[in-house]
């Protein structure tokens, strides 16, 4: 496969960008694909995954201009067909994809350093050295976004591997949303291999959501670097739904003092899916926040796991971190499993967390039925009430057919 | 409406808590069940509306319709509604939002109802001296133990039941709230609503004034009678019950 990836790279317009693909192919090559001898893989069984099977895919080397939307400062748009859109109303931002228009640019560098020093499974390093399509988003120092910027990727609909390279970079002072959507409902069997790396510089802020939403034959692998500076903020919220295989982690890696970090996720695998969470809250210095809050249901034959790590580094004095898992299940026959962890190596801070796996409440689904809603009608209330927490941090523009997509 | 049980007999796993529960209410009658704790008051109101944590048998009839193997929701599509003693939060769920749809649920073909429906939440919420702000709210989530009885019975006047049981609503209630819980039943008081107020004093008696009084003992109602049974009890205690339904009920 590492042939067609030294194929597809010598296409990239931007020689910069191939350069920089390249420099971890090296480890790319050492390494083999996880298995369930891996820790963090342990309980997702990759064996009939076949990764060399699926034939690369690439989107179009050129883009088209079009008309910006009112409801977002830019979007990015990869249609079904391989074609990419670019808007932008405001030159606060820019916005490209690496693989046309990437120069030298110092703080890819450094969130491409961090993220190797962090992801070391195949998987990871995959994302890292190709992409079929990898757009970036710069916000320009002590520019303030009222609107949203959109990244839209439409999945191709035939049995490809997608790699995505999805690059945000929030500068000293600045202020930024950003909707990332992997949109692959009724789509083809996919193997998408999903890089994103956001980085909030000093005093900056930045919130992400991330809406992935698949169809039954994909999988989808993620690996997802926040990188946050001094005094930053970041609030990174995921929801995903509908793949066969869902396995991503999520790390939030504190380098600044006073940075404050929020992730969230919703997940909810029916039928015989599989969700593999993995968050990791990496504080390395001091006076830093972090709240972790994942909420997963799971009925038919589902299974899901969660992997949360507060890891809190010799210098990280007064660190305040808390994780909170909570599932449900909803079928006898769907599995939910928790491991939460702490890895700690100071004594000033306040850390803990919180796991719970419970079933629907019988003393709710009786006062829903005295008011008369029947238990099915009772059920679903309940449930998108559990979710309520989560969900109501998506943008209201965004949230019904998200909430409707989840809960149907 | 009239609803008439017949023999009610329920139990909580091994125990036996009702035995034989006979009672006839209309819509257009205020009653009143009283009862020392244990006596099965509350497993009768459970009973009535079904809650599948009870097994039971007899029979319950509305207007005529046996409603003994009837699902909660269907009771409640009757019109009967339960105001519960201790109402369990939904979090997540707003007021608003699940008074919405059970509302909608209750009554689907009547778009009259449902246009005004906001306008109805709003005043009803005034009437009740319910804070606007509650709407948005995850119903009785963080609420206090007044709250959450205003809240049952601002639900009571939304949904416009045409029998209502009150399970302790009074209980924990300061005389202000206890007076904005009674005008609450006032309001829908008419020859189209009736209501079984279940409770262990006689203040909320003082505002709502039942003509029908019933006295529950060991799982069954051993007298009924108009409010001068009221005025023994609050004088002599349940003393005198024991005494005369102890005994008899010892060696039935």
């Amino acid at each position: 496969m590492i042939d067609h990836i030294e194929e597809h790279r010598n296409q990239y317009k931007s020689k910069a960008f191939a350069e920089l693909c390249n420099q971890s192919k090296k480890s790319y090559e050492k390494t083999s694909w996880p298995t369930l001898q891996d820790e963090e893989w342990r309980r997702t069984d990759l064996g009939y995954l076949d990764p060399s099977s699926f034939p690369l895919w690439q989107a179009s080397q050129s883009s088209s201009e079009m008309a910006g939307s009112e409801d977002c400062l830019g979007e990015y748009v990869l249609g079904q067909d391989g074609n990419i859109s670019i808007s932008k109303t405001s030159d606060d931002i820019e916005l490209y994809d690496a693989r046309m228009n990437y120069k030298e640019f110092p703080l890819f560098n450094h969130v491409r350093k961090g993220f190797l020093e962090v992801f070391d499974d195949k998987f990871a390093l995959w994302s890292t050295i190709w992409a079929s399509t990898a757009p970036v988003v710069r916000v320009l120092p002590n520019r303030e976004c009222k609107k949203p910027i959109q990244i839209r990727l439409q999945m191709p609909s035939e049995k490809v591997a997608f790699g995505s390279q999805t690059s945000v970079f929030v500068e000293d002072g600045a202020k930024a949303s950003v909707i990332i959507n992997f949109d692959g409902v009724g789509k083809g069997e996919l193997l998408h291999n999903a890089n994103i790396s956001c980085y909030v510089g000093n005093n900056a802020s930045l919130d992400v959501f991330l809406v992935h939403e698949d169809n039954i034959d994909s999988n989808f692998i993620g690996s997802f670097y926040n990188c946050m500076q001094n005094d930053a903020r970041l609030r990174f919220v995921s929801l995903n739904r509908g793949a066969m295989l869902t396995k991503y982690t999520v790390y939030t890696d504190m380098q600044g003092q006073g940075s404050e970090a929020h992730m969230d996720g919703v997940f909810f695998p029916r039928s015989d899916e599989h969700v593999d969470i993995r968050s990791v809250q990496r504080h390395r210095v001091g006076k830093s926040f972090s709240r972790a809050l994942f909420k997963g249901a799971v009925i038919d034959e589902a299974h899901s796991v969660f992997q949360g790590l507060i890891q809190v580094d010799p210098k990280a004095n007064d660190t305040d971190a808390y994780l909170t898992n909570n599932n449900l299940v909803l079928s006898n026959s769907a599995r939910a499993d928790s491991i939460p962890m702490l890895k700690i190596e100071t004594n000033d801070l306040r850390c803990s967390h919180g796991a719970t796996i419970g079933k629907i409440d019988e003393q709710q689904l009786n006062y829903l039925g005295t008011r008369g809603l029947d238990s099915e009608t009772a059920q679903s209330m309940l449930i998108e009430g559990y979710f309520e927490e989560v969900l109501s941090l998506f943008p209201d523009a965004i949230l019904e057919p998200l909430k409707q997509n989840l809960l149907a | 409406m009239v609803i008439e049980c017949k023999n009610v007999e329920a139990w909580v796993e091994d125990s036996h808590i009702l035995k034989g529960v006979n009672l006839v209410v209309r819509s257009g009658e205020i009653h009143t069940l009283m009862g020392k704790n244990g006596s099965g008051k509350s497993t009768f109101a459970n009973v009535l509306f079904g809650n599948p944590s009870y097994t039971y048998t007899g029979s319950i009839l509305v207007d005529g319709e046996e409603i003994i193997d009837l699902e909660p929701h269907e009771r409640a599509a009757k019109g009967l509604f339960l105001a519960f003693q201790y109402p369990v939060a939904i979090p997540g769920v707003t007021v608003g939002r699940f008074l919405k749809r059970v509302h909608d649920t209750l009554y689907p073909d009547d778009l009259e109802r449902k246009k005004s429906f906001v306008k109805n939440l709003r005043e009803s919420m005034d009437f009740m001296e319910i804070d606007q702000q509650f709407i948005n709210r995850y119903l009785n989530d963080g609420f206090s133990g007044g709250e959450k009885k205003r809240m049952e019975i601002l639900q009571m006047l939304i949904l416009r039941p045409k029998f209502a049981v009150l399970d302790e609503t009074d209980s924990g209630l300061d005389i202000d709230a206890l007076k904005i819980v009674a005008r609450g039943v006032k309001e829908l008081y008419g020859s189209d609503f009736g209501a079984l107020l279940i409770t262990h004093y006689q203040r909320i008696l003082d505002y709502l004034n039942p003509q029908h009084v019933h006295i529950m003992y060991k799982g069954r109602i051993v007298r009924s009678g108009g409010p001068d049974l009221v005025a023994q009890l609050e004088q002599d205690g349940y003393e005198w019950v024991e005494k005369e339904f102890g005994e008899a009920h010892a060696t039935s």
